[in-house]
Parts: C-alpha cells; structure tokens; sequence
C-alpha cells in the first residue's frame, strides 16, 4: 500500500489524481512551477514543493527535481498523468533506480511500443490487423518512394519516434512524395533527434476510435470499450464518445479482443489505450498503443462506473484486478467536449489570462474535470486545456442533449473560450447523426458540412 | 449641543479609528484629539519563521534555493559551516550544498554581499526558490 504519491504534472489531471489519492487515502505531493503557484492542484494536495520556474523544461519536464522533490518528501511512487514525462521510458528507469514506483508501465514496455515502427512489427507477428505500410524502416526518400507506389497512394510518412501529430506528412502522389518525406524527415530528427520513418496508406474518411484497455502485473488484461475520438482540430482532439457511432456489436467484439491482443503481446501492465483506424467498410487497423491515461478516461469512466486512476494505482501496487472482463458493460452513451483557452474567430490562438468568473453546470449526469476558479489566471506557458465536460446519458441522444444543456450553463469570463464552437459542433447534423469521420472539423470550419 | 451630546461624540471617537475630530454649529465649536498609545517595551516580540512569498516581499535580499533537496551548511557533519551571519561573502562563494540525487550541489552566492541571517536549519529539506540566507548587498 503506497502511504504517499508525487503527481509530476498540473492543471485537470493533477487535482484529478489528488482525488483518486484521496479517495484511497493516500497522502498526495504536488510539485509546481513559479507560474503555477496559485494553481488549484497545489492547493488541494497534502503537501507541495515547489520545483522550478514556468518554462516544462525547468519544472514538469525536469526530470532531476521531479525526483528530488519525490525523495525529499518520502513519496511512495510518482503518477505521471498524461503528456509531460508520462511516456518518457528514461524517467521511468530513474524513478526505478532511486526507488521510486513509476505508475505506468515499465522503461521496456513504454520503449517497445514508444517505436512506432516496432510497436507495428510486434503487432503484426501477433496477428493484428494493421494499416497496409513498409515493412522495413524508411531513412531516404527514394527508397520510401518505391514503397510508396507499392502500397498505392496517398500514403501517410511518419515518424518513428513521433507523437503529438509531429513528424507526419500526406503525400498525395509520386510527384510530391520527396518533398513531403524530407520535411517529415526534418521534423522528426528536430523533435525526437530521430530520422526513422516508415509508410502507411492513407486512408481517407476514417475514423479514430481507440480501445481502453487495463492490466495487472500477474499478466490479467481487460479491455473497457471503445471511444470515438474522429473529432479533431489538427490532430488535437476536441470531443470523445463512448461507445462509438461507428461501431456494431461484432466489431466491439472483435476490436476488444485485439486490444487485449495487442497488450498481452507486449506483456503489458497498467492502463494504457489501443488506437485503430476504422474505415468506412467497417475494417479496423492498428495505429499506435498510448501506454498512459488519456485526457478523455473520463468517458470510459462513465459509461462502464469504473474508475480509471484508482485502477492504475491499485495495479501499480502490485493489486490484482478487481475487474473481470463479464462485469464490464458499457452502459449508455457520454460525451466529453474539452474546453480550451483560445479564440476561435482567431485561427484558435490561445488565450491565457486572469478568470473573472466560473460556473460550472452540474446535475444528472453531469461531470466536470477543471482547474480553475474565479480570479484564476491561465498562464501562458502551458497548454490550453482548461476544462472537460463530461456527460451521460442513457442513449446518444440524450448525452448530446445533457451536453447542450451543460455547455448552455457553463461560464468562463474573462479570456476567450471554445465553448461556442463546441456548442455549433454539438448542433452540426453529421455529428448528430454519427457520421463525423477524423475530416469532419477541417469540413467544417470550411462550411463544407 | 449640550452636555449629553458632548458624551456621546467622545465615546464615539473613542471606539473609532479617527486620531482627531471637530465639529462647528453656529457659535459653538468642539475639538477632540486622541493621543497615540505606545506599547510597553516590555512585551516579548514574537519570532514567526517567515513564508517563502512574504520573505520575497520584504524589501530585504536574499539568496535563493536553486533547486529542491535537502540544504547542508557545512560540506561534512565535522566541518564548520560554510558561512555565519556576519560573514561578508563575495561573488561566486560557496555559503551551502544542496543535496539532490545523491549528488552534492554547492550554493554559491551572485554577488557580494554579508550575510544577514540563515533562514534554513543544516539537514533542512528545500524546494526550488525557497530563501536560505538574508543578506545586504555590497560593493
């Protein structure tokens, strides 16, 4: 039983582990930056220490004080929470060689499936479907060219090493292709200090729909369901749902079991998210494993009643999964519509500054996962995020509904705030009807749907 | 004005804040003034160790934790300290260590400068930003 957890991390996710940490009474330690302390997750945790000034580098990123910090303060294991160092495979080797419990799964799981190419290769050899693409390793764009025209364009180059939508670029056609590679290529040794690519095919008016899975260091894995994610501003998402729309029952079945698959071919441990492509025939293909909690568990939270960061912590203590595969039912539908500080009207450029004023909707069905509080002010060296409503309903209708309502009630003065365009989303026909593929939004900012 | 009301405005001056008070009627007219009150010297001043942000608002200086561990003020448990209050220390000088990951971090002052007082105890745990020494700056 840990006594007490470091959360390396801030914002939503933060006061969102302090809570879990609460409610399985273990004393929580919250690190923070120069700019972050009037932060609410500094606030609420038992402890806090202060770690360095606002840029990621000096704070959340630095990984000698987060360890420090961890050290000083006698904590028992440090929960990553989402971005940030959560699946850096050389912070989890630190926190294991000071002693420290990293919550997520091991250096050599997170490096195996961190490769994109290898996570790709291993996925293959365990017989999961994956997107048709190169079966070697691309370094020069003659040679991806070749393949390229194999495989049938467009095609998709992407980084091996890549993440957060960098290191990817469409090439349409074999006249393009180079130029798209090189840039690509450029991209990736610039971010990750890596020029390993590989192809896929691109496949166009897909969906993203990823699968949640969960599992315990014994080798026991469970998959928790789908979630619809096809809903996203340059490769940032903006609403998820469970379950998705695109999805029937046999292909649940089917998508669940590879998940489950897919982790168990890696021997994977703690919570982690299984990404597949899904085309308009309704065929599924592997794209990438997340091994961290994702900013939208919230959803599957709701839709199955279990809870996503006690499990994690539970099954980092060396717990046995309290979940067994027949008790998970995904029950209605939810919705979640993240909240971001930005303005829309200005090409989406972000919007820190102080909050006037917060009102939060609530009632049936209703969850928000926030930070923030009148007078708050949002600084500018992080992210945008600064909410996510979470809603439930019995069906899709009523979710859409129950959120229309909730975003309706929902107030942030002060700075700017997509809660507009998530609302005329929230209102878009295609949406309402479930058709909205991973084009939808770029479709729609054009006036297209 | 009679003298009930004379009463009444006293003891309303009295409990208020206001240092002086007048009031004119027609021909009659009252000043009241209240002297300040001093406190006895006797009373033993209260020593309340200082919160990182009020310190920082002091008009004082001070040198800063450059990182979180736990602070020694000597380099081995037999050695004197690094620094005294009193001590006049110049620019680069090493006044503390800091422990961090098992590796020993030396404290060294920017400028020059005398130390005032030592605002953490040897074997203290400290997080980034946190005051160690006040100090006057110098030539």
């Amino acid at each position: 039983m840990y006594k007490k957890i470091l959360i390396a991390n801030r914002g939503e996710i933060a006061v969102r582990i302090i809570r879990a940490c609460r409610n399985l009474g273990i004393q929580s330690v919250a690190v923070y930056s120069t700019a972050d302390r009037d932060a609410l997750h500094v606030q609420l945790a038992d402890e806090c220490v202060c770690i360095g000034e606002g840029p990621a580098k000096d704070s959340y990123l630095n990984m000698d004080r987060i360890i420090s910090a961890a050290s000083i303060v006698g904590a028992d294991a440090i929960h990553p929470g989402y971005g940030f160092l959560s699946e850096n495979s050389d912070f989890a080797r630190k926190c294991e060689e000071y002693g420290i419990d990293f919550i997520g799964p091991s250096a050599e799981i997170m490096e195996r499936m961190g490769n994109k190419f290898q996570a790709r290769q291993t996925m293959i050899h365990a017989g999961v479907p994956v997107v048709p693409g190169s079966k070697q390793p691309v370094y020069h764009a003659a040679d991806g060219k070749a393949i390229a025209k194999q495989i049938g364009f467009p095609v998709m180059i992407k980084a091996s090493s890549g993440g957060g939508g960098r290191g990817i670029r469409i090439s349409e056609s074999a006249e393009d292709f180079e130029n798209q590679f090189n840039t690509a290529q450029r991209e990736s040794v610039t971010a990750f200090a890596d020029d390993t690519m590989y192809i896929e095919k691109y496949i166009e008016k897909s969906r993203h729909v990823e699968v949640q899975v969960a599992a315990d260091k014994a080798g026991n894995v469970v998959s928790l369901g789908e979630r619809d994610c096809s809903i996203q501003r340059n490769h940032q998402k903006l609403i998820e749902e469970s379950p998705s729309p695109a999805v029937n029952a046999k292909m649940r079945q089917e998508m669940n079991a590879v998940a489950v698959r897919a982790a168990k071919a890696v021997h994977y441990y703690s919570v982690g998210t299984v990404e597949f492509i899904v085309t308009e025939d309704n065929h599924f293909y592997f794209m990438e494993m997340n091994t961290r909690v994702q900013v939208e568990h919230a959803v599957t939270e709701m839709v199955t009643g279990v809870d996503l960061i006690e499990t994690q912590i539970t099954i980092a203590m060396g717990l046995p999964l309290s979940i067994r595969q027949e008790d998970i039912i995904l029950r209605g539908n939810s919705l979640e519509c993240r909240i971001n500080a930005e303005n829309p009207e200005k090409k989406f450029a972000p919007c820190p500054g102080r909050i006037s004023h917060v009102h939060f909707p609530g009632g049936n069905g209703v969850r928000v996962d926030s930070a923030i509080y009148d007078g708050y002010t949002v600084p500018s060296a992080y992210d945008s995020l600064i909410a996510k409503v979470i809603v439930h309903g019995k069906d899709r209708e009523t979710a859409i509904r129950r959120m229309c309502t909730a975003l309706d009630e929902l107030v942030i003065t002060g700075i700017s705030t997509n809660i507009n365009f998530q609302y005329s989303i929230l209102h878009n026909p295609v949406f309402c009807k479930g058709k909205a593929d991973t084009g939808f939004i770029e479709a729609f900012l054009e006036h297209k749907v | 004005m009679d003298l009930k009301d004379i009463k009444e405005i006293i003891q309303l001056v009295e409990k208020s804040d206001f240092s002086s008070f007048s009031y004119k009627d027609g021909q009659q007219e009252i000043k009241l003034k209240k002297e300040r009150q001093t406190f006895s010297k006797s009373e033993t001043p209260v020593q309340v160790s200082p919160k990182a942000e009020e310190s920082a608002s002091d008009s004082g200086f001070y040198i800063f934790s450059p990182m979180v561990g736990t602070f020694y003020s000597a380099s081995s448990p037999d050695s004197s300290p690094f620094v005294k209050v009193g001590d006049e220390v110049k620019a680069g000088q090493c006044v503390g260590v800091i422990e961090a990951m098992k590796m020993m971090n030396e404290v060294d002052a920017e400028e020059n400068a005398k130390i005032v007082s030592a605002l953490v105890k040897d074997g203290q745990n400290v997080e980034y930003g946190q005051p160690l020494f006040q100090i006057e700056k110098q030539q």
